[in-house]
C-alpha cells in the first residue's frame, strides 16, 4: 500500500522536548530538521540528538524524514549518521539539478554499504527552493529510484524570484504547477510548502484547500495545531467514500474470480479510477472515517 | 579518546541536559550531577553518561551535568556531542561504535 | 513563534529604543558596557533581553507577560551556548536576591550574597574548588593577603608587598583577572612576578574573576565615573566574597594601599573594614612617595600616553620599566576602557 503523506511535521533537530513528543500528534511523516532550524555551531549537537532519538524513540507508523544540510557543508556526515540511525527518508534541501540528487544518492549508497544496511532501503525526498530547481523539476523527480517525493520550499523560492509570500499565493502558482506535474510524471508524491503564520487559521485553511484542489499529496506543517486542519480538508466526503468503497468491492470480487476486469454496477472501471479509490479509502482511514483496512 | 580542552553541549531547557566536560588532572572520571529528577533517576543518568564515556574510551574527564528531565537518548546525545567537541573530533565519526 | 536575534548598539538597530525601555522597566541601566546583547522576539515584538561582558551575564530583562519560565530559559540557554562558542565555559551573574531562584534553576550556584545583591556562577568552574587550589599553593599557618590590579606594577605595589613579606610568615598576592585595564591580565601577572622574584615567602595567584571582577565590582573599573552609592553595594559584596577566602586560607591580615585620590577605593577600604569586623586585621598603608609625589599606576599610564619614559622610570621597578619601553607604541595605541 502506498504511504500517505498528507501531513509532514517539521521538527527542529535541536529541541529534545519536541523530538520526544513528535509521535503523538498523528502526523503521517515527521521531518527532523538538521538544516535551517539549526545554527552552524550546533550542527553536531543536532545530528547526535536526532541520531539517538531515531534509534530509541517510538514514532509509531509515522514516516521518519531527515532534512540534511547540503553536501558541501555537513551533508555527508548527516547522511552517515541518519542512515545508521535508520531514517526512512533523506530529504535534500535546495535541490537545483538532477546531479544534486545523484550525488546524494551516491553518498547514501556508500553509507548503506559501510553501515551494513540493505542497499536502496533509504528513500529520498527533494526540496525545490529556487527558479533553477523549479525549471529542472521534471529531471530532478526522475533522477533516482530512491525518490518518493518532491516538495516546494517557498521561503527561499520567493526570495529567489524577487518577491515575497502573499495571502493569495499567486507568486507560487507556476512553481506549484511545475512541481506537481514533475511529481506525477515521475510517479512520486508532491508535498506543498509550510504556512508559517500559525495564528492565521483562516489563511491556512484557504491554502490547504487550494493545494488539495491542485492535486498535492499533502502539506508541510510547523505546528501540531495545523495537523487536524489538513486532515479535515483532505478527508474525503461521504459520497467519495461511498463511491470508492464500491470500486474496492469490485476490485476484490474481480480478484476472487481471478479476473483482470473490474466492474461496478455492470460498468467497467479502469486503473486510474481504482487507484483513486484506493487513495480515498486510505485517506478516509487516516481521518478516522472508516476503520483501517475496512471497506466501510 | 582524549579530551583536549573544555566543551559544553545541550541546554538547561525543559527535557534537555547540559553537559560540561573537561580533562581531569586526576586521571579519573568525576561526574557531578544537578538534576530536577535526581532522586528517581540520578543514578541512571550518571550511568548513561558513564557508559557513553566508556564506549568512546574516555578514561579521564571531569563532568558537570545539569539535567532538566532529559530522556536517556538525550543524555547520550549531549554527552557524545560534548566528548567529540572536547576531543576536537569533528568528522569521520564511527557511528557503529556509538550505537 | 519566538526567535532570538542580536541587538546592535550601532545606531541602526530598530529595536534599540525598545531594548532601552525594557531595561528601564526592569530597573537596569542601558549605558553599562556590554560585549553583546541578544533579544528574544515574539514575532516582531522585543519581549526579553540578555547581555554579557566577557564571562559576565548581565542586563537580563523580560516583559511582565513573558516572565515565569520559558522566555527566561530560552534567553539564558542561548547565552550559555553562545558563551561556550566563544570558549567561555565559566560564567557569572550578578543580580538581585529576587532572581536567585530562577538562575539556580538553570544550574547556577551561589558564590556570595548581601542583602542587596547576589553573585552566582555556572559552568566548569567552582568557587570551592578554586579556594582548594589556592590552599594547596600555600603553607599551613597564617597568611597575609593583598589584592591588586597592578595596572601596571609600580614601586608602590612592590613596597607594599615587601613590607607584608617582612611582617608575615607568608603573603598571598591575588592579581585581578578581569580584563578591563590597559595592561592585560597576563602582562600584569608577569610584571608582579618579575618585581617580587626575590621574596621567597610570597605566592602569586589569580582572583579568577571572583574578587574585584567586572561581575562583582564594575564600578571599580569606572573609577571617577562611578556612582558612589552603587560602588558601596558592590564593595560590600566583594568584601563578603573575600570572607570566604579568609576562612578557607587562614588569612589573618589584608594589606591595602591608602588611596586619598580615589573615592571608590576609599569606599572599598571603609567597607572592607566594616565587613571584616574583628575577623582579620585590615592594614591600610600610606602610599609610597617618590620625592613629594604619590606613586600611582594611573600616573604611570599618563606618562605612557605622554611617551615620558624618564617619568615612568621614577614610578616603577626596572622590570616594569623595561617592559613599557619595549612595548611603548603598542601600549599607547590600546584603548584603555572597559571592554
Amino acid at each position: 500500500m502506498q504511504r500517505l503523506r498528507t501531513t509532514m511535521m517539521f521538527l527542529p533537530g535541536m529541541n529534545p522536548a519536541m523530538l520526544r513528543d513528535a509521535g503523538i500528534y498523528g502526523a503521517d511523516a515527521l521531518m527532523f530538521d538538521l538544516e535551517d532550524a539549526v545554527s552552524p555551531a550546533q550542527k553536531d549537537a543536532a545530528r547526535f540528538l536526532v541520531h539517538e532519538a531515531l534509534r530509541t524513540l517510538d514514532y509509531g507508523s509515522a514516516e521518519t524524514v531527515v532534512r540534511i544540510n547540503e553536501l558541501e557543508t555537513h551533508g555527508r556526515q548527516d547522511i552517515f549518521a541518519m542512515v545508521d540511525a535508520g531514517a526512512q527518508v533523506i530529504r535534500l534541501p535546495k535541490t537545483e539539478t538532477p546531479q544534486d540528487i545523484i550525488d546524494v544518492a551516491q553518498v547514501i549508497s556508500t553509507a548503506e554499504t559501510r553501515l551494513g544496511k540493505p542497499a536502496g532501503s533509504t528513500k529520498m525526498m527533494a526540496a525545490i527552493e529556487s527558479a533553477e530547481g523549479v525549471l529542472n523539476a521534471r529531471e530532478i523527480a526522475k533522477a533516482s529510484d530512491r525518490l518518493v517525493g518532491i516538495a516546494l520550499g517557498a521561503e527561499d523560492y520567493v526570495t529567489n524570484l524577487q518577491t515575497k509570500r502573499y495571502p493569495d499565493g499567486q507568486e507560487l502558482a507556476f512553481g506549484r504547477a511545475m512541481i506537481l506535474h514533475a511529481a506525477r510524471a515521475a510517479g512520486i508524491d508532491a508535498i506543498d510548502t509550510v504556512y508559517s503564520d500559525v495564528e492565521n487559521e483562516a489563511g491556512f485553511r484557504a491554502e490547504v484547500a487550494l493545494i488539495k484542489e491542485l492535486g498535492f499529496n499533502g502539506k508541510s506543517v510547523i505546528n501540531p495545531r495545523q495537523i487536524p486542519i489538513v486532515k479535515e480538508i483532505f478527508a474525503p466526503t461521504q459520497v467519495e467514500i461511498y463511491q470508492a468503497s464500491r470500486v474496492i468491492k469490485g476490485l476484490e470480487e474481480a480478484k476472487a474470480k481471478g479476473s483482470g476486469v473490474i466492474s461496478v454496477d455492470g460498468k467497467m472501471v479502469d486503473k486510474p479510477i481504482v487507484e483513486r479509490a484506493q487513495r480515498v479509502m486510505q485517506l478516509a482511514a487516516a481521518s478516522g472515517l472508516v476503520k483501517q483496512g475496512g471497506n466501510n | 579518546m582524549r579530551l583536549q580542552h573544555q566543551a559544553i553541549a545541550g541546554t538547561t531547557e525543559s527535557s534537555d541536559i547540559q553537559i560540561m566536560i573537561e580533562p581531569n588532572v586526576e586521571n579519573e572520571i568525576a561526574i557531578n550531577l544537578d538534576s530536577s529528577v535526581q532522586f528517581q533517576f540520578g543514578k541512571q543518568i550518571k550511568q548513561v553518561i558513564q557508559d557513553t564515556l566508556t564506549k568512546l574510551g574516555v578514561t579521564s574527564a571531569n563532568i558537570k551535568a545539569i539535567d532538566r528531565g532529559a530522556l536517556d537518548c538525550t543524555v547520550k546525545a549531549r554527552t557524545l556531542t560534548a566528548i567529540y567537541r572536547a576531543a576536537d573530533v569533528t568528522d569521520e565519526i564511527d557511528w557503529q561504535v556509538i550505537d | 513563534m519566538t526567535t532570538i536575534r542580536e541587538i546592535y548598539h550601532d545606531g541602526f538597530d530598530l529595536y534599540e529604543p525598545a531594548w532601552q525601555s525594557l531595561l528601564q522597566t526592569a530597573g537596569l541601566t542601558s549605558d553599562d558596557p556590554v560585549t553583546r546583547t541578544f533579544g528574544l522576539f515574539d514575532n516582531d515584538q522585543l519581549v526579553g533581553t540578555v547581555g554579557h561582558l566577557g564571562p559576565i551575564i548581565k542586563q537580563v530583562a523580560i516583559l511582565p507577560n513573558y516572565q515565569g519560565g520559558a522566555a527566561f530559559n530560552e534567553l539564558l540557554s542561548y547565552m550559555m551556548n553562545y558563551l561556550a562558542e566563544q570558549q567561555i565555559f565559566h560564567y557569572f551573574v550578578y543580580t538581585t536576591p529576587t532572581h536567585q531562584a530562577a538562575f539556580e534553576h538553570l544550574g547556577f550556584s551561589l558564590i556570595a550574597q548581601t542583602d542587596e545583591v547576589v553573585l552566582l556562577e555556572q559552568g566548569l568552574g567552582n568557587f570551592e574548588r578554586y579556594l582548594q587550589r589556592l590552599k594547596a599553593k600555600l603553607h599551613p599557618g597564617p597568611t597575609a593577603a593583598i589584592v591588586m590590579n597592578a595596572n601596571p606594577f609600580t614601586l608602590g605595589h612592590q613596597f607594599l608587598i615587601q613590607q607584608a613579606a617582612q611582617e608575615n610568615q607568608q603573603v598571598l598576592v591575588l592579581v585581578v583577572a578581569t580584563e578591563a585595564s590597559l595592561f592585560t591580565y597576563q602582562e600584569r601577572l608577569a610584571l608582579v612576578q618579575a618585581g617580587t622574584r626575590v621574596l621567597t615567602n610570597v605566592t602569586i595567584a589569580s582572583t579568577e574573576n571572583y574578587l574585584v571582577s567586572a561581575a562583582t565590582f564594575p564600578t571599580y573599573f569606572l573609577k571617577e565615573r562611578a556612582p558612589l552609592k552603587v560602588a558601596a553595594v558592590q564593595a560590600r559584596l566583594d568584601a563578603t566574597i573575600f570572607k570566604h577566602y579568609i576562612q578557607a586560607l587562614n588569612i589573618n591580615k589584608r594589606y591595602v594601599g591608602e588611596e586619598p585620590e580615589s573615592p571608590v577605593t576609599q569606599i572599598y577600604n571603609t567597607t572592607m573594614q566594616a565587613t571584616f569586623g574583628t575577623e582579620i586585621q585590615l592594614i591600610i598603608r600610606p602610599r609610597q612617595r617618590n620625592g613629594t609625589e604619590i606613586i600611582s599606576a594611573s600616573k604611570v599610564r599618563q606618562a605612557i600616553q605622554a611617551g615620558d619614559l624618564t617619568k615612568v622610570q621614577t614610578l616603577v621597578p626596572p622590570s616594569t620599566a623595561h617592559y613599557i619601553q619595549a612595548h611603548l607604541t603598542d601600549l599607547q595605541h590600546r584603548r584603555e576602557d572597559f571592554q
